[in-house]
């Protein structure tokens, strides 16, 4: 298994517990998808880390409005959050999360101590597709809940023709 | 250990509502928070408060630098840096520039308890 399957494999995998632990929201299915494509295909709420250092990728999630809407209820339900924090709340949670699940996944892997940098997050509610380098290796794994999918993309920036 | 002063440096408002309430929950009073480095080194100076929680991952000024700052001009500054495992080589540069300590994300109210209580022992008395 290469780093990036096995980073891959990781992302799901503390996505599943942290769906489970911290939000009490079960995953019914994962699958994963390896291949060359030339557009990642978003779904609602997309959110997006790059990291640098021992491993170069970028790394999605994107999720169904159903589900991150269940996330977002769940992740902030002892919190008060006035109307016009609405939209700023969602985004940091998203941000939250990745950044959560990312750091998290990388120190499973971080046996070499190298320094790895993550970005700061980004989330992206309109767009529909992102457009890949040439030939970038992108692994998705999907999950599935009661309450819709969360796609999980590794890009690997570096694979070249 | 409670009732103590505490800053909260975060660049997520959400973070900083979760580490306000369970702070307050855990009977600290959180008397000022904010969500760049750069703001944080004049809200210190200003409130002067007895334990930070710093973000490491902040898209102006990391926490890194934020924390270097404060401890040049304040070198009692007792900063806990506040992050995710896989900036483990992060951490330990901030401990370097003067941090403390760290907690890792997601936050739970035990852990932070204990590694403020500790901080504040070791550094204080």
């Amino acid at each position: 298994m290469n780093d990036f399957s096995y980073l891959t494999d990781k992302l799901s995998s503390r996505m599943i517990a942290f769906l489970n632990d911290e939000l009490a929201i079960e995953t019914i299915d994962r699958t994963l998808v390896v291949n060359t494509l030339q557009k990642m295909q978003l779904n609602y709420l997309t959110s997006l880390i790059s990291v640098e250092g021992g491993i170069k990728v970028f790394i999605a999630l994107s999720y169904d409005e159903s589900l991150f809407n269940e996330i977002f209820a769940r992740y902030t339900a002892d919190l008060t959050i006035e109307d016009d924090e609405q939209e700023e709340a969602l985004i940091d949670s998203a941000g939250d999360i990745i950044n959560i699940l990312v750091g998290n996944s990388l120190a499973d892997m971080n046996d070499t101590n190298q320094k790895m940098i993550m970005s700061p997050p980004i989330v992206i509610t309109a767009a529909k597709q992102i457009g890949c380098q040439r030939h970038s290796l992108v692994y998705r794994t999907r999950l599935v809940t009661q309450y819709g999918v969360v796609d999980i993309y590794l890009v690997n920036c570096l694979t070249q023709d | 250990m409670d009732n103590l002063r505490v800053m909260v440096v975060d660049d997520s408002s959400i973070t900083i509502k979760k580490l306000t309430q369970t702070l307050e929950q855990l009977g600290h009073q959180v008397v000022c928070s904010c969500k760049t480095g750069a703001e944080a080194l004049a809200y210190y100076q200003q409130y002067q408060p007895d334990i930070v929680t710093m973000d490491i991952t902040m898209p102006d000024m990391d926490g890194i630098e934020a924390t270097q700052q404060i401890i040049s001009a304040f070198p009692n500054a007792l900063i806990i840096m506040v992050t995710s495992h896989g900036q483990e080589q992060m951490v330990i540069e901030s401990i370097e520039m003067g941090a403390k300590g760290y907690v890792l994300k997601p936050i739970k109210a035990d852990k932070l308890a204990n590694m403020m209580a500790d901080v504040y022992k070791k550094y204080k008395s």
